[in-house]
């Protein structure tokens, strides 16, 4: 589980440098490149001990660099193609143009399509495209036994890249520091010569920051005392270089950048033996690092490899990299885990961000609800002494609010029936009133009430009888009845009372009967009758 | 497990994606309702402050206010508000309100009395008693009746709701009246009857020591 944590949070890196004797294994991190070993391909427990020192490096990632001798090279012209067919275009030309290799790849060569538009544009017939860089190395017994390895541990798989490729961007930032050191201008063509611990001289020719020629051969093992040798036998090999220059447009008004990176005991007696007109530059491995950024262990002297581990290893992705099934089988899954971890991750982290954060705020609502408990219980303590102080004091607050209430509320309904009698009575004036009937009945106005309901509305109601002679006039006494009712409506419409005649002396209308006598008898006997009226007095008025 | 993964990478996402999804399980299904728990218990406390705080201002506020209704209070203490409604002291007092007016005849009945719920009445630990009373009255004028009504009203104990009230003329005043009157022989000229709801407010320890109550 080791190699999953880094893999997650550190930006360490494998590099395996696969050369013609063996595999250079390389750790890069933030600390600078370190070399750790040269496993060779005859070696026994080839793969158990890479996938062990792998492991043990505890790098996040493996990136593999082809360093050996067989790598071809093709550059084409590829019409412009559409995003979605170029994939398809690409890899069948890849097939046409490397059908024996199984690893292939290509890259557009910016400057070299810019060139060929140009000269394509005044041409009509011309076919219009960009130039591309088309790369193949076969798939190996060696590369099939790192492949074994690789699938023993758990990194993550950067890629697999060729080393003159991804390097030449090594070439150019050397070039450019060294040329602001010397303050001149940078020239078309640039060559980087290095030894790496296979034994083989690694060349790389850079023309306009794109790779133009490379080479690996076989030089002697450097001899501190006849360091002459090794550079007599890289003059020649350099001397080769040139001749092939030639033939890729190269001439010496172009300008020559050459970089020889090695031990200073073999490079310095080189200068002597480069005829070729350029700038000679001879750097230790250790200047080479410190002027592209990279820090390389303090015995790395002449040997240049970790300078290229290093400059391969800083990169987000490879600018070439070669596909394989047996790349894609490890790649693949392993991409694909890792996206689910950071996912996986992301969501844990947010999760967690959330159960923090609700965490918080649970925490600060108990810290509150602790102060509004000690408030609450401040308070009632407040409220308990003032009730004390009050009691004390011989108030009883609801006693009082209590009995008031009901009081107000029983006086508000209560009708006294001598307040309607008495503006009833002043009304009379003459008239006789033999009889009257007062009610007040209705709801309970001591009785449980809703808040803002009104005092209960009552039925309030008198009913006065009054009587005259029998040999009244009765239309006469009729009239003296309504006289009454208008005198009485006067005085108690201020008061919310409304009177009428309930039943008049006679009803002399045809609704009404009649039966009378006549003579002498009759009328006595009428005088001693007595007609009755009826008034109703009514409430009329509202409460509330 | 996987093809091109070894068996701790698979257990180390499923790890990863048990953590993931346990966690976020357990704070949306525990840690958020919790949350939100004592979100609205807390308010629901803080309501409750703010209410006891405007109690106690509204006390003191009261406080102010209760001593012009202490009068008021007394008033109605003085009136004899607070009263049991005990029969034999409300007997008593019909008959001295009757000597005084000098009604010829005037009989009173009161029904079992009733408590009325008040919500107010139980805050002060009081109940409110309610009885129906019936009065037959014989007069020689209307007037005496209505002074029986207008004293019983201001000097009954608590207040007297008069819900009936009818009197009838049942002779007329003549010289033979007058003279029978004036033999001695009290002929009323005037009969009638009232009903009242007698209302009075007493201590709810009070009627359970005497045996009330519902």
């Amino acid at each position: 589980m080791s190699a999953l944590m880094p893999s997650l949070i550190s930006p360490s890196r494998c590099v395996l440098l696969i050369m013609d004797d063996g595999v250079g294994v390389y750790e890069s991190s933030s600390g600078g490149v370190e070399f750790l070993d040269l496993l060779h391909w005859r070696e026994g427990g080839f793969e158990e001990k890479l996938s062990d020192m792998i492991n043990r490096s505890g790098v996040s990632s493996v990136v593999i660099m082809n360093d050996a001798v067989e790598q071809h090279y093709r550059k084409e012209k590829v019409p412009v193609l559409s995003y979605f067919d170029k994939g398809n275009i690409l890899q069948r030309r890849l097939n046409v143009a490397f059908p024996n290799y199984s690893m292939r790849a290509a890259k557009v060569l910016k400057s070299g399509s810019k060139q060929a538009r140009e000269a394509s544009s005044g041409d009509k017939e011309a076919v219009k495209g960009d130039l591309y860089l088309f790369a193949a190395v076969p798939s190996t017994d060696a590369f099939g036994r790192i492949m074994t390895a690789l699938s023993n541990v758990d990194q993550q798989v950067v890629g697999y890249g060729l080393l003159p490729v991804e390097s030449t961007g090594l070439v150019d930032e050397l070039v450019k520091q060294l040329s602001q050191k010397r303050g001149g201008g940078g020239a078309r063509w640039s060559i980087l010569i290095s030894q790496h611990r296979g034994g083989g001289l690694r060349q790389i020719v850079v023309r306009n920051g794109e790779l133009a020629l490379t080479r690996v051969t076989p030089v002697v093992e450097p001899d501190a005392d006849n360091p002459g040798v090794w550079a007599a036998d890289v003059s020649q090999e350099l001397q080769a270089t040139l001749s092939y220059l030639s033939r890729f447009g190269y001439t010496p008004e172009d300008g020559l950048e050459l970089i020889v990176v090695g031990d200073t005991d073999y490079t310095e007696p080189l200068e002597g033996m480069v005829y070729a007109p350029c700038n000679y530059n001879a750097l230790t491995v250790q200047d080479a690092a410190s002027l592209v950024g990279i820090r390389v262990g303090r015995d790395e002297d002449h040997y240049s490899d970790s300078l290229h581990a290093g400059w391969v290893a800083r990169k987000f992705s490879l600018e070439l990299p070669l596909s394989s099934r047996e790349i894609k089988a490890i790649q693949q899954p392993r991409q694909a885990s890792l996206v689910i971890m950071m996912i996986s991750a992301l969501g844990l982290a947010g999760v967690a961000g959330v159960a923090v954060d609700e965490g918080m705020k649970l925490y600060s609502t108990s810290v509150n609800m602790e102060v509004a408990q000690i408030q609450k219980k401040k308070i009632e303590e407040i409220y308990a002494e003032e009730l004390q102080r009050k009691e004390r004091m011989g108030i009883d607050i609801p006693l009082i609010k209590g009995a008031l209430a009901i009081s107000r509320d029983v006086s508000n309904t209560i009708v006294n029936p001598l307040d309607v009698l008495e503006p009833i009575a002043r009304s009379m004036e003459d008239i006789r009133l033999d009889k009257f009937e007062f009610s007040n009945i209705g709801g309970e106005p001591a009785a449980n009430r809703k808040p803002g309901d009104v005092a209960p509305q009552r039925e309030t109601m008198v009913l006065l009888t009054i009587s005259f002679a029998g040999n009244i006039n009765i239309v006469e006494g009729n009239e003296e009845i309504n006289k009454l009712v208008t005198r009485m409506n006067e005085r108690l419409k201020d008061m919310g009372y409304e009177s009428k005649v309930e039943v008049p002396l006679r009803d002399t209308t045809f609704r009404g009967s009649s039966e009378v006598e006549y003579g002498i008898t009759a009328n006595k006997r009428r005088a001693d009758d007595r007609y009755e009226a009826q008034i109703r007095v009514r409430r009329v008025a509202q409460n509330g | 497990m996987v093809r091109g993964l070894s068996n701790k990478v698979v257990i180390f996402i499923l790890v990863l994606l048990a953590l993931a999804g346990g966690g976020g399980y357990s704070v949306y299904e525990y840690l958020i309702p919790e949350r939100e728990r004592a979100e609205r218990e807390l308010s629901g406390l803080k309501a409750q402050i703010q209410a006891k705080y405007e109690e106690v201002a509204k006390m003191k506020e009261e406080f102010i206010l209760l001593q012009s209704q202490l009068r008021d209070f007394k008033d109605l203490e003085a009136r004899g508000f607070f009263n049991n409604q005990n029969r034999s002291e409300a007997e008593e007092n019909f008959s001295k309100l009757n000597n005084r007016v000098g009604i010829l005849k005037a009989s009173l009945s009161y029904k079992p009395g009733e408590i009325v719920a008040n919500k107010m009445a139980e805050d002060a630990r009081q109940i409110v008693i309610r009885s129906h009373g019936d009065v037959e009255v014989e007069s020689l004028d209307d007037v005496d009746v209505y002074t029986l009504l207008k004293y019983m009203q201001e000097r009954y104990p608590g207040s007297i709701d008069v819900t009936k009230l009818e009197l009838e003329r049942v002779e007329i005043l003549n010289a033979a009246m007058l003279r029978k009157i004036g033999g001695g022989d009290p002929v009323p000229l005037i009969k009638g009857k009232f009903e009242f709801d007698w209302r009075t407010m007493t201590a709810n320890d009070e009627l359970s020591a005497q045996g009330g109550g519902n």
